[in-house]
């Protein structure tokens, strides 16, 4: 099972308080702080990745323009579920992202418990 | 820029009782604005926040070192959202709900989780307003910190000021009308 996880964020206190749930889990967590730099990762460690965290509103690369590379039909990582965390709760932004492939959609703010359970979500359960 | 208190053009502002306002800033007043900053404290620190009555826009001023973000709605009316915390309760805020000791933490940490606060009380805000039919998007976030700052404005400039306590937090919200 791939047991890392990717957070794109561009708030370095939002990927903190994901890595305090993501450790819970006794999982790792590497850290974006947009898209461009998630997509970098991705392309070093996508084997490893299990799941992608992802923002929506960031400054140079967004989460929708990360998305659609994501979800490209030759990306390569099309397979890797992707769970928007953001506070983007527009129901046409959020269809716009289901329409893209998001697995799981989670509101900012949440709690750490909140977090834990939609990764268990997103991963099948398996941690 | 120093002011002495009562000088301040801030002071003298229209106050959010203004009878003026029209049926957005109406709209922007009767979305709970306290459920919005209630709901983000709560989830994110546990901290539950309670309004504090105001008697005039004098007392939602902090006159101590205080960090401020302010974002753009850019809607059917334009707005802008400013959200404000002494920077000492800022660090304690910040450091409960990330669990990094206050000795840790540095400026731009504060700055960022202010940010973030500030995003998610606009994302509620936001929420609240597009049943309603009023659709809003946000810039990206603007921080300003430091001593003895004020934000100035024209002094006829519509606004809503709003001061919230919870424990030893306390934590300022105004929305201008742009």
């Amino acid at each position: 099972m791939s047991t890392k996880i990717l957070s794109v964020d561009d708030s370095a206190i939002i990927r903190k308080i994901i890595r305090n749930g993501v450790e819970l889990l006794g999982l790792e967590l590497l850290e974006a702080s947009d898209g461009e730099e998630g997509l970098s990762v991705l392309a070093q460690e996508h084997k490893d990745i299990g799941l992608i965290l992802l923002d929506w509103n960031m400054p140079g690369m967004n989460g929708m323009e990360f998305l659609k590379r994501v979800k490209a039909p030759n990306s390569g990582y099309k397979g890797i579920p992707v769970m928007m965390v953001t506070t983007e709760s527009e129901k046409t932004a959020i269809v716009q992202a289901i329409q893209l492939g998001v697995s799981n959609y989670m509101l900012k703010p949440f709690d750490v418990e909140e977090l834990t359970k939609k990764i268990r979500m997103c991963l099948g359960g398996k941690v | 820029m120093d002011f002495p208190n009562q000088q301040h053009p801030l002071l003298n502002m229209s106050s959010s009782n203004d009878p003026d306002n029209n049926e957005i800033e109406m709209k922007f007043k009767s979305i709970f604005l306290f459920n919005a900053v209630h709901d983000v404290l709560q989830a994110m620190a546990g901290i539950s926040m309670n309004e504090v009555k105001v008697e005039s826009v004098k007392d939602v001023h902090f006159t101590e070192s205080c960090v401020s973000t302010v974002y753009f709605m850019n809607g059917p009316k334009n707005a802008m959202l400013i959200v404000s915390i002494p920077t000492a309760q800022a660090y304690t805020l910040v450091s409960a709900f990330t669990r990094i000791p206050v000795s840790e933490l540095r400026p731009d940490n504060i700055s960022d989780a202010v940010d973030e606060i500030t995003n998610m009380i606009s994302g509620k805000i936001k929420a609240q307003l597009s049943p309603l039919g009023y659709q809003y998007t946000n810039s990206h976030c603007f921080s300003i910190y430091g001593k003895e700052y004020f934000i100035l404005h024209k002094s006829k400039l519509k606004n809503i000021a709003k001061k919230y306590k919870g424990g030893t937090l306390e934590l300022v919200l105004r929305i201008l009308f742009i």
